[in-house]
């Protein structure tokens, strides 16, 4: 069921009205406000439990080959041979102060993590936190470089591979820039029937606007780190000497124009759910005093004297941690929600020894502080919840001098605790620049799929396999055995 | 909950186009000089209101501020005040009243002319101006004082339409202080090339960019080295892809109208570049970093910008670390191998590109007019940016007089009407409402901070994208929304940048600023301060005062008469006593003031 802004705005109205006539209190403000935002695509809803997906996007482009470092001797020298130039060399070394941190219980190769990962290394061997190996976007298995030229030729891969607004919608969309519907928002169509009245919190961001949380009926929606939802202040009641200037100033900036510009119907409708949704969530919320603050981080480096400073990808995990709190308690009706969060900076095509560190230790101890809070009482969701990165792509295995240039397949971490964690779910490629799982200077063409990646997090999700395949259209192409669950059995 | 109740009352009203404020019962009294104040909708529907470029007539650059209104040809001169505005909205940070009366009395054309002959205020300058007044050594000022600069040239400049441009090209050729490694000359000088750039040659703009160091450290190129065969290390491919993706061609093979072609064998897109491209043009950029005395690798390698000036010198060429081999892309080779003639030879391959006249044009028309305009306004602008008539290719005077010149960037098609015209932005909506305010800087310095923050001010920054691709996307087309289904012709589906940085927090943080401003002022301290007088002087009569900021602020048509009508029997309920009745006045102004910029309709520009 589609309904116009429209329509579901004079329901909404008229639902209004029909409360306030026979009082105020009789039932909750958040009744009909369902029908505002997210109409349900189904009806019915067989959940009972509280899930979140929460994903952690990494903009730019991560080089995940100096997150997670093989440290067998042939692919420690492969990897030496590529970004061990001088004067600035990109590697991370094996041994030493400041070097890779080892992760124990790892079959095939054994890897390392980048050393300011020393919580994310904890979260591992505690078992809350898994490695995914060589994830991307793919139209086709790829089994080769032959295979891969084939593809080319036949115009069968991913479009604009190597591109960053394109691949970013690829990830989260499955198409190129331009794309208008997310597997998180169309995951948030299928279970948005479980949350009730509050079917508009079923997809939530906290870093602007994605398509990946946008389906055919699900919109996101936008929370200040800080707020939560930002109220808008004077718009009841007497403003500036006029005795109904603040109910002037709403229904004019609220206006409905039903026969209006699309554009000025966008923004009068976002601006109706800002105000008319903003006090439910923050009801809604774990109280801000209930939950730690993000702490500050600073740098493992000895050779980065950069004062500790904050750590936003912690905040914005915060805020999401408040109202997954809230969320899940029976009570809100809540059943099933998917989040984004982000940390911006990974296009490091220079200065990427210090600038990775700074970002991979706040992922590291962002991760960490998330998982904490959601295993205190006043939240209480430490099992109800997946988190999981995506970036628009890795790097090229070479380097150019003191950076990296854009690649393809990268090495993904999924945190949580329905992982299986403290493993590797999948391959780690041979790696070098002219190995063969590698097209232009060593980018890695993926084995794991995001469609898979993202499979398996549906399924989890509460996906059936008929919902699968019709999320991800492109799934029974790969073979299940090449994308092992990373969830426990 | 009563509030929406009551809103009920105005769900049946669709009234879109205005009557003539006569026969609304309504006159304004004239507020200053003699140009009529004329209604934001008097202007007869359909009216040809500006002429198209060839109808131009080539009036001297700088001509005289004196032009006798009765030389401009009937057709340049804006049919209404209204008009007027209107046309200040695309070619200015917000209309003025002086602005309104230069254009009511020489015409459109003429007052490009003057703008072009407008020499340009420099944010160099500025932000010297402040180093001196403030005391900090050159070298280690606060990235702060950009905003500061660009605040000041946008809400003071002379040049309003340079600045207003300048602004379009920073949300192409992108440098952003988010980068701390961008220090404050650095983007100050960048926004200075793009300014000095404006009404010059898109060659020489483009050549420019890619020498500014700013965009050198943003971009990588600064001290990008040549290939190592011994260790494989290739050159940083950064700004090769950026330079074309974003700043001249793109990524399909477009027509001349700047609609895409297709491959006649598979019907798809044909992409304009490949993985090898990119790697061949990677190689032009090697070997450049600092411009200074010297072409030393101790120089070409040190990363330290506060040294003499080489955060504003041109970034200049370092042969022991320039590619000297063959350099391919597009189906061309460069062979010289002197680094300046390089990059040379390759921004001359990329502006001879036939992409580039209706990519970066079409860029053009979407900061400045509309953000989906039909293909035939694209052709018109790509052709002059072909061929200024002259025979020069990359005039920028003349793509600027196409763009905002174009019969429709006054009279949209019918078939575009539900999506015509673009968003202003939150820095142009608080630009407009700071200059009809005729607000002031109380410092001169005009201290306004980053406004990164969307929850209480505008989510937004000049000079601080979060990234190259802009605050938003040319082709952004909001997810699950009535945009996203409804077609142009065409099949074309309709886009809408700005709505990228519009969401839930975004618009409650524009309320909330907007009322700041009515308030208190905007900036550090509220350090821009509103000058209510002359909005006061005439706030006895609701009416004129609501059509005095619609005039101003939303002209032309934007604000239907419902909601006019609406604003003014609220503000005439604050009822003014029989004495004493300045602060009764104020209030309607202010109040006034924040309905109309609350209101959907005040945030399209058309």
């Amino acid at each position: 069921m589609k309904h116009s802004f429209d329509a579901s705005r004079r329901r909404f109205l008229a639902t209004a009205s029909a409360l306030s006539a026979v009082g105020p209190t009789v039932a909750p403000f958040a009744l009909n406000l369902a029908a505002v935002g997210s109409a349900a695509a189904q009806s019915t809803c067989s959940a009972s439990d509280y899930k979140a997906l929460v994903c952690i996007y990494l903009g730019g482009g991560n080089d995940s080959f100096n997150m997670v470092i093989p440290t067998d001797d042939a692919s420690f020298a492969a990897y030496t041979a590529a970004r061990d130039l001088q004067p600035a060399p990109i590697l991370i070394q094996r041994t030493g102060t400041y070097s890779a941190i080892p992760l124990p219980s790892v079959v095939d190769r054994p890897v390392a993590l980048h050393p300011e990962m020393t919580h994310a290394a904890a979260l591992f061997e505690a078992r809350r936190l898994a490695i995914v190996p060589n994830v991307g976007p793919l139209a086709y298995p790829i089994a080769s470089t032959a295979e891969y030229n084939t593809l080319a030729s036949e115009r069968k891969l991913p479009v604009r591979l190597f591109s960053h607004n394109d691949q970013t919608s690829a990830w989260q969309a499955f198409g190129p820039e331009g794309s208008t519907r997310g597997w998180g928002g169309r995951l948030g169509d299928l279970f948005a029937a479980c949350n009730g009245t509050r079917a508009t919190f079923t997809s939530i961001s906290a870093t602007g606007n994605v398509v990946f949380l946008a389906g055919d009926t699900t919109r996101q929606y936008q929370v200040n780190t800080a707020l939560g939802a930002v109220t808008v202040p004077n718009i009841t009641g007497g403003l500036y000497g006029a005795a109904n200037g603040g109910d002037a100033l709403r229904r004019i900036a609220t206006r409905a124009l039903p026969d209006g510009h699309l554009m000025l119907r966008e923004q009068a409708s976002t601006t109706l759910r800002s105000i008319d949704l903003g006090t439910d969530l923050n009801t809604l919320m774990v109280a801000n005093a209930s939950v730690a603050a993000a702490p500050t981080w600073r740098t493992l480096n000895p050779i980065d004297t950069t004062a500790a400073a904050g750590n936003s990808l912690s905040e914005q995990l915060r805020i999401v941690a408040r109202i997954i709190g809230g969320a899940s308690k029976p009570a809100s009706g809540i059943k099933r929600q998917v989040f984004m969060v982000r940390l911006d900076g990974f296009d490091l095509h220079d200065g990427q020894p210090i600038g990775h560190a700074r970002l991979l230790g706040r992922l590291s101890q962002a991760l960490d502080y998330f998982n904490t809070l959601l295993a205190t009482p006043e939240i209480n969701a430490a099992n109800a919840v997946t988190t999981f990165t995506a970036s628009e792509f890795g790097r090229t295995f070479g380097s150019n001098g003191d950076g990296t240039d854009h690649g393809w397949g990268a090495h993904h971490l999924v945190m949580g605790g329905a992982v299986n964690g403290g493993k590797v779910h999948g391959v780690i490629p041979e790696m070098g620049l002219n190995a063969p799982r590698t097209v232009s200077r060593g980018s890695m063409i993926p084995a794991i799929s995001v469609d898979q990646y993202a499979g398996h997090l549906a399924r989890w999700f509460g996906a059936s396999n008929s919902d699968l395949a019709t999320l991800f259209p492109n799934l029974s192409r790969f073979s299940a055995s090449a994308s092992p669950s990373f969830f426990k059995a | 909950m009563k509030a929406l109740i009551k809103h009920g009352s105005r769900l049946g009203l669709g009234i879109t186009l205005a009557c003539a404020l006569a026969a609304c019962g309504e006159v304004i009294p004239p507020v200053t000089g003699a140009a009529p104040a004329a209604s934001p909708s008097s202007a007869p529907a359909g009216a040809p209101a500006a002429v198209s470029p060839a109808a131009v007539s080539p009036a001297s650059a700088g001509a005289p501020a004196a032009a006798a209104p009765t030389a401009v040809a009937p057709r340049d001169l804006p049919s209404s005040t209204a008009e007027a505005s209107r046309f200040l909205t695309k070619s200015t940070f917000g209309s003025t009243q002086p602005e309104i009366d230069r254009v009511m009395q020489v015409g459109y054309s003429t007052w490009i002319d003057e703008q072009f002959a407008k020499s340009s205020s420099t944010h160099l300058a500025n932000v010297a101006e402040l180093t001196a007044k403030l005391g900090e050594a050159a070298t280690q000022t606060d990235p702060v004082w950009m905003q500061y600069s660009f605040w000041r040239n946008a809400l003071s400049g002379e040049d309003v339409l340079r600045q207003r441009v300048a602004y379009a090209l920073s949300q192409v050729f992108v440098v952003s202080q988010v980068n701390p490694d961008i220090n404050l000359r650095m983007s100050a000088n960048h926004l200075d090339i793009l300014a000095r750039n404006a009404f010059g040659n898109f060659r020489t703009l483009l050549e420019q960019v890619s020498l500014s160091p700013a965009m050198g450290v943003y971009l990588s190129h600064l001290g990008n080295r040549k290939t190592d065969l011994a260790t494989g290390r290739l050159p940083d491919e950064n700004y090769a892809r950026e330079v074309m993706q974003l700043f001249t061609i793109g990524l399909h093979e477009l027509n001349p109208d700047g609609t895409v072609k297709l491959d006649p064998a598979d019907g798809l897109p044909m992409e304009t570049y490949g993985v090898a491209d990119i790697q061949g043009l990677a190689k032009v950029f090697t070997g450049f970093s600092w411009g200074g005395p010297d072409t030393s690798s101790a120089r070409f390698v040190n990363r330290v910008v506060s040294v003499s000036d080489r955060d504003i010198l041109p970034m200049q060429g370092y042969p022991q670390f320039h590619e000297t081999g063959p350099k391919s892309f597009l189906g061309r080779t460069i062979n010289t191998s002197a680094a300046e003639d390089s990059l040379k030879q390759a921004l001359d391959i990329l502006f001879n590109h036939p992409n580039v006249g209706p990519f970066f044009g079409r860029l053009m028309i979407q900061r400045l007019v509309t953000s989906n305009p039909s293909p035939a306004y694209v052709g018109r602008v790509a052709a002059v940016f072909a061929n200024d008539g002259k025979g020069v290719r990359g005039d920028m005077k003349a793509v600027i007089r196409a763009v905002l010149l174009d019969p429709e960037a006054s009279n949209p098609p019918a078939a575009s009407a539900s999506v015509n015209g673009r968003l202003r932005e939150p820095i142009l909506r608080m630009t407009a409402l700071l200059r009809a305010l005729d607000a002031t800087s109380t410092s001169k310095e005009f201290r306004i901070a980053n406004t990164d923050n969307p929850a209480n001010t505008l989510g937004q920054s000049p000079m601080r994208s979060p990234s190259v691709f802009n605050f938003y996307r040319p082709g952004y087309v909001p997810p699950n929304s009535e945009l996203s289904k409804f077609r142009l012709p065409g099949n074309v589906v309709p886009v809408a940048p700005e709505l990228q940085i519009t969401n839930e927090v975004s618009v409650a943080g524009w309320l909330a600023a907007a009322k700041a401003v009515v308030d208190a002022g905007f900036g550090i301290g509220n350090d821009m301060k509103p000058n209510f007088a002359s909005l006061v002087a005439i706030a006895h009569t609701p009416s004129a005062l609501v059509d005095r900021l619609i005039l101003l602020m939303a002209p032309g048509g934007q604000i239907p008469m419902d909601l006019r009508n609406d604003i003014v029997a609220t503000v005439s309920t604050v009822t003014l006593p029989t004495t004493n009745d300045a602060g009764a006045r104020l209030n309607r102004v202010k109040l006034a003031t924040l309905l109309l910029v609350a209101s959907p309709e005040f945030m399209l520009q058309r």
